[in-house]
């Protein structure tokens, strides 16, 4: 069964040595494919064999006008597209755009814009949740505990509207990468039962790399891994 | 009655020299503690059975109900003395002899001490 982590961004110092180091991290900790976030194209040396590379990109738009337009003009350049919107309108909205493929949930303020009204609609037009779990390594103290909270009351929403939850690392650096069964008990934290849990890190990823596939093929994948 | 355990085969990821076990078990206390508290910490029963950084691995002990609190304790945990690592769990199990088992690189001489004959 092949295993994803979704969100993988390239390091800050950019270099071959940390994006090597990255990507056999990746393949260490048992994860067969993995989607990096980047608006422009990039192009990898060194990638193994085995690795799945998708290339996706987080857009945030100001206002739910004109969503779908800037949509169809990033759609064409990445094989995954992800609404991080802050503001429940842009959720409402990134929610009906069948080209949208997931939600993003990441800071304290998009999980306090998430209630029953919000997941149900996501729900209802069938598009996936990610709950990016990197906050929980990078925040400490009174914003983590904050944090916490914040995400327990969502995802009590999101869990209650059957929403598809993927999880994610949203790794930045080679150390914020964890194992999917890891990631699985750090949604612990967020109140994740562990059933949803289980789901979101192997089953909601899979579903959504192969509904991928018929259109993935037609890009241009070779640009992204150099021999 | 005798609490059941598990033991976690845990491969420590790093590039660098791991700290001293006392350093090691602190940072792990610490974050225990951030994250549950005193009573958390309490009912999740950990324990460093043992520790070996050339090896890069380490066995700890929790309350068998209390895996999934510990590993998410331990998943958020990034760095220690400075030092950036990753935490992977590699195995669990309800035996030390077993939970060695899962570490490749190590013997189980070096954990399980020999059974004392009566």
């Amino acid at each position: 069964m092949r295993t994803y982590d979704l969100h993988v961004r390239l390091p800050s110092k950019n270099t071959e040595m940390e994006v090597d180091r990255l990507l056999k991290q990746v393949s260490t900790l048992g994860f067969d494919g993995l989607a990096i976030d980047s608006l422009k194209p990039f192009s990898i040396k060194n990638c193994p064999e085995s690795l799945e590379l998708l290339h996706r990109f987080t857009f945030s738009p100001r206002s739910a006008s004109r969503l779908r337009f800037h949509v169809n003009k990033h759609l064409k350049q990445v094989d995954l597209l992800i609404i991080h919107g802050r503001t429940k309108p842009i959720w409402l909205a990134a929610a009906q755009i069948p080209d949208v493929h997931m939600i993003l949930l990441k800071e304290i303020e998009d999980f306090q814009v998430i209630d029953s009204q919000v997941a149900r609609t996501i729900a209802k037009h069938g598009k996936p949740i990610e709950i990016c779990l990197h906050r929980l390594l990078t925040h400490t103290g009174s914003l983590r505990s904050r944090l916490i909270r914040v995400m327990h009351t969502a995802l009590d929403h999101i869990v209650r509207a059957d929403c598809k939850l993927i999880l994610t690392s949203g790794a930045t650096h080679s150390c914020e990468l964890r194992a999917s069964k890891d990631l699985e008990a750090l949604s612990y934290l967020a109140s994740v039962p562990e059933e949803t849990a289980k789901m979101a890190m192997n089953q909601g990823p899979r579903d959504l790399v192969s509904s991928l596939q018929p259109s993935r093929g037609q890009k241009k994948t070779s640009s992204r891994r150099e021999s | 009655m005798r609490p059941r355990q598990r033991y976690l085969a845990v491969q420590i990821h790093t590039s660098h020299k791991l700290p001293p076990e006392s350093n090691f078990r602190n940072a792990i206390w610490q974050q225990l503690q951030a994250l549950y508290g005193e009573l958390g910490v309490s009912r999740i029963g950990f324990w460093l059975t043992s520790y070996h950084p050339k090896e890069q691995s380490a066995i700890i002990r929790c309350q068998h109900t209390q895996v999934r609190p510990l590993r998410a304790a331990l998943a958020t945990i990034t760095e220690i003395n400075s030092i950036p690592l990753i935490f992977h769990i590699v195995g669990i199990s309800g035996t030390i002899r077993k939970a060695v088992a899962h570490l490749p690189k190590l013997n189980a001489q070096d954990v399980v001490r020999p059974r004392k004959h009566r």
